[in-house]
């Protein structure tokens, strides 16, 4: 329990709207984040597979929690000022939604393909993915220019 | 709590630098006991240990419940069939969270635990006792999940829902790419999940209003024990809730604009202008899916974004609401035509029919057994209770010159959609699901109606009156939300049945039932298996009341040729008793006739459900169902390319409006004024001759 600790608000004006923090240690949060991160890759690399008609066991499986997290934690990398939390949440539901608009568009263009729509979603992804990349190299220079 | 998206713990885990202080009254100093604790730790303790145990408690004492206990179930739903230890932890563990709130120091860990374990006992109650997902509804919509995966298209003539399939569609791709080939577990716990996402979205709202910490946390709970609607299960409602409460999120956590002592909400936070973009586009994204997914979620976010606009709370601008109108409407006029061509009398008849929709929502719903009468009524009371308490915190806030002006568009906005659509009676339980984000944080504020600043720790009076008002909304949840279970609980036999019906549905088949289709029907196989409802031109259950008398349903079996099968259950039994008041052993009665009747054989016989065919062969052709042309269909009016170009002008136009004025942060300069007219006078143009031609479909399809 010493990786997770409780802040509560008395004696301190930064209590945080719900009157205190739940903090949790660099190291539990290092460990957090690479899961995160590699369960991400795993299940990216899953899709690509799947896209291309290879099936295993854990392929859907991996491949469901991409579609479920992945282009959310694109778009939560296209939001650097906002706190983790907002930004995982955020995520979560532009990622819902990506996977929605991706799969409305395959029914009303009666283009219907499991494969074609992970390969939509796995572009998706990747032009998220570079929009926030440029961002941040332009946000850098912009800074570094002074 | 580590789980870093589960409900508040998103808000909690929030770095305090984000936003303003809103730590309740501190004390100047932390003053140490003897024993060197901060002060409150030993009553926290006692707290967590309490909880931990009335937690304990109520999961052991639910796990006793039996198949018998559910089978012996009164009017009164699931709470009659709980162990009385059940329902003491549940309403122990409101006065826990009541105590929690008002320690002399905020525990926000604590409160968390107990926020979660009011979630897991009453909304996971079900889940908990039954052996199979509820409800027969979330089954009928596994069924269009199916027909989607399978064949790629809609069949929007078969049923309405076809004309929004947005939530289908996501859920069919989720399940095919993920390999999930049985969603039964997802049916089963999607309340306790849907309900968790509700509130992490409703963490980030309350960021932006001007409450106590502790008006924060009973807000949080208030929200739970009041949504006893029950349209969280597997549904298109449910999905675009979600998304409605997301939507509220963005929207008052970067789009919004004043705030500050007195206003009722915190100072509006800044963004960078590129993360703002990305934003408006995640804000429209969520509003699209919803337009694609259901009929009138979308129109409840237009109504808040325009009004959050005219109380000037919204950076963005009026031409956003009028984008969104626009997507709404084409939605309805091309992907929905297949809906509205065919009974425009039925979607306009609900229009100004304000009395009547209430009427029909109170007392069309009450009827049959005095008991089960009762919980409506009480649902109805429940209702006006809580709008009640957010017109009492509303008054108190006022007294404290607290000027509050999203709290109420939040509670009071969705009244309008009394006056439209053809729900009928339903529309009034909607009104009451999209208003709860308002109402529950109103609520909370008869309660703790301080701002953020100054506020203060309420007296031991007023913890106790909490606790008495928190026991009674537990109560009251518990009958409002559960007390249709006698007949809206799936049983494993009735599956069993159906499971034998699509089994043998080559070519067809024809199932015919009794009462309100109160089984899991349409599962999958949309197109091959039909359901008919017991012909009788005047009896709306359609059973003989007599259940010895079995002729007739002979007779139906014989004129829906062959292939045709009668499926009779417990739960349409407990739906007759109910809500057209047959006798309490009509189910008994009838399946001991129709299993001694030798005209006919019980191919599944289970204890919940018992199917029967013909035992002779019947002559004639096998009855294949009547789906419709697959969809989306769009009918070619004259005026219909024009609108598809307007649309293609005005959306672009529209999105680009918003996406300068969030580069401009939201000013428009005082010279700017006439280019402002520059742009709105031919876009209102072009957004009426949209809307022109939207009418013109419709009256196109009128004189057909």
């Amino acid at each position: 329990m010493a990786a997770i600790a409780e802040s509560p608000a008395v004696g301190t004006t930064h209590g945080g709207p719900y009157g205190g923090r739940i903090v949790l240690s660099l190291t539990l949060r290092g460990v957090l984040v690479a899961v995160y991160g590699g369960v991400l890759l795993a299940g990216a690399a899953s899709s690509m597979l799947a896209v291309f008609g290879r099936q295993t066991v854990a392929i859907p499986l991996l491949t469901l929690l991409f579609l479920l997290f992945g282009p959310g934690a694109a778009v939560g990398w296209l939001l650097p000022g906002f706190d983790p939390a907002v930004r995982l949440l955020t995520g979560l539901f532009a990622g819902a939604v990506l996977d929605c608009v991706v799969a409305e568009s395959m029914l009303a263009l009666r283009m219907w393909s499991v494969r074609g729509g992970i390969a939509m979603v796995l572009l998706s992804t990747a032009a998220l993915l570079t929009a926030g990349a440029v961002a941040r190299v332009r946000g850098g220079a912009i800074r570094a220019g002074g | 709590m580590t789980a870093p998206a589960g409900g508040p713990a998103v808000a909690a885990a929030t770095p305090a630098t984000t936003v303003a202080s809103v730590a309740d009254v501190p004390p100047p100093t932390v003053p140490e006991t003897a024993r060197g604790l901060r002060p409150g730790t030993v009553g926290s303790a006692a707290l967590w240990a309490l909880g931990v145990l009335l937690l304990a408690v109520y999961l052991v004492s639910m796990g006793t419940v039996t198949g018998a206990d559910l089978n012996a179930m009164t009017g009164l739903g699931l709470v009659s069939a709980l162990p009385a230890a059940a329902m003491i932890a549940v309403c122990g563990i409101a006065v826990l969270f009541v105590l929690s709130l008002n320690l002399r120091v905020v525990r926000p860990a604590l409160l968390l635990f107990l926020l979660l374990a009011t979630v897991l006992c009453l909304h996971g109650a079900a889940a908990l006792v039954e052996s199979e997902p509820r409800f027969s509804t979330a089954y009928l919509h596994l069924g269009f999940v199916d027909y989607i995966a399978r064949t790629g298209h809609t069949l929007p003539q078969y049923d309405a829902r076809w004309g929004w399939p947005g939530f289908f569609a996501v859920a069919a791709f989720l399940f095919q790419a993920g390999g999930v080939h049985n969603p039964l577990p997802v049916l089963q716990w999607s309340q306790v999940a849907s309900q968790l996402l509700c509130l992490a979205s409703l963490a980030v709202i309350l960021r932006a209003i001007d409450i106590s910490s502790r008006g924060r946390w009973l807000a949080l709970w208030f929200f739970v024990v009041g949504s006893w609607i029950g349209q969280d299960y597997f549904s298109p409602q449910a999905f675009t809730y979600l998304l409605y409460l997301f939507f509220l999120a963005v929207l008052l956590g970067w789009f919004r604009k004043g705030g500050g002592p007195g206003t009722g909400e915190l100072p509006a936070r800044g963004a960078r202008t590129g993360e703002r973009a990305v934003l408006l586009f995640v804000l429209l994204g969520t509003f699209l899916v919803a337009v694609a997914s259901h009929q009138l979620t979308p129109f409840v976010m237009i109504a808040a974004t325009a009004l959050l606009h005219l109380c000037r709370r919204s950076l963005l601008g009026i031409w956003f609401p009028v984008l969104m109108t626009v997507a709404a409407a084409a939605w309805l006029s091309y992907l929905g035509e297949s809906y509205w061509s065919g009974h425009l009398s039925e979607l306009f008849g609900g229009l100004g029919q304000i009395t009547g929709n209430i009427n029909s929502g109170v007392t069309d719903r009450v009827s049959g057994d005095p008991t089960h009468q009762d919980v409506l009524y009480l649902r109805v009371l429940l209702s006006a209770a809580w709008f009640g308490l957010a017109v009492l915190g509303l008054w108190r806030r006022r007294r404290r010159a607290i000027r509050d002006r999203v709290l109420p568009v939040l509670a009071f906005m969705p009244f309008f959609t009394l006056g439209m659509q053809s729900y009928g009676g339903e529309i009034a339980l909607r009104l009451f699901l999209f208003s709860l984000p308002g109402v529950c944080v109103l609520a909370a504020c008869a309660f703790y109606p301080d701002a953020a600043e100054g506020a203060r720790r309420p007296g031991r009076a007023a913890t106790a009156v909490l606790a008495v008002a928190a026991v009674l909304a537990v109560s009251g949840f518990g009958i409002a939300r559960y007390g249709n279970e006698t007949f809206e609980r799936v049983t494993g036999g009735e599956i069993t049945a159906m499971q034998y019906v699509y089994a043998h549905d080559t070519p067809a088949d024809t199932v015919v039932y009794v009462g309100g289709a109160e089984f899991p029907l349409n599962t999958q196989d949309t197109e091959r298996v039909g359901y008919q409802p017991m012909p009788s031109p005047t009896d709306p259950a359609a059973a003989p009341v007599d259940p010895r008398d079995d002729s007739a349903f002979v007779a139906a079996l014989r004129s829906y040729g062959p292939q045709s099968y009668l499926i009779i259950t417990q739960e349409e039994g407990a739906d007759l008793e109910f809500n057209n008041g047959y006798p309490a052993d009509w189910y008994a009665e009838a399946r001991a006739a129709l299993g001694a009747d030798p005209r006919l054989k019980q191919v599944v016989d289970t204890p919940d459900a018992g199917l029967y065919a013909l035992a002779a062969p019947v002559a004639g052709k096998v009855q294949v169902p009547d789906v419709g042309a697959i969809g989306p269909v769009i009918t070619r009016t004259p005026w219909t390319a024009t609108g598809v170009v307007l649309l293609a002008i005005l959306f672009p136009l529209l999105l680009g409006r918003e996406l300068m004025r969030i580069h401009r942060d939201g000013r428009v300069a005082a010279a700017g004024r006439y280019r402002e007219w520059m742009f709105a006078v031919p876009a209102a143009l072009l957004v009426l001759g949209f809307l022109a031609v939207v009418v013109s479909r419709f009256l196109y399809f009128a004189n057909q």
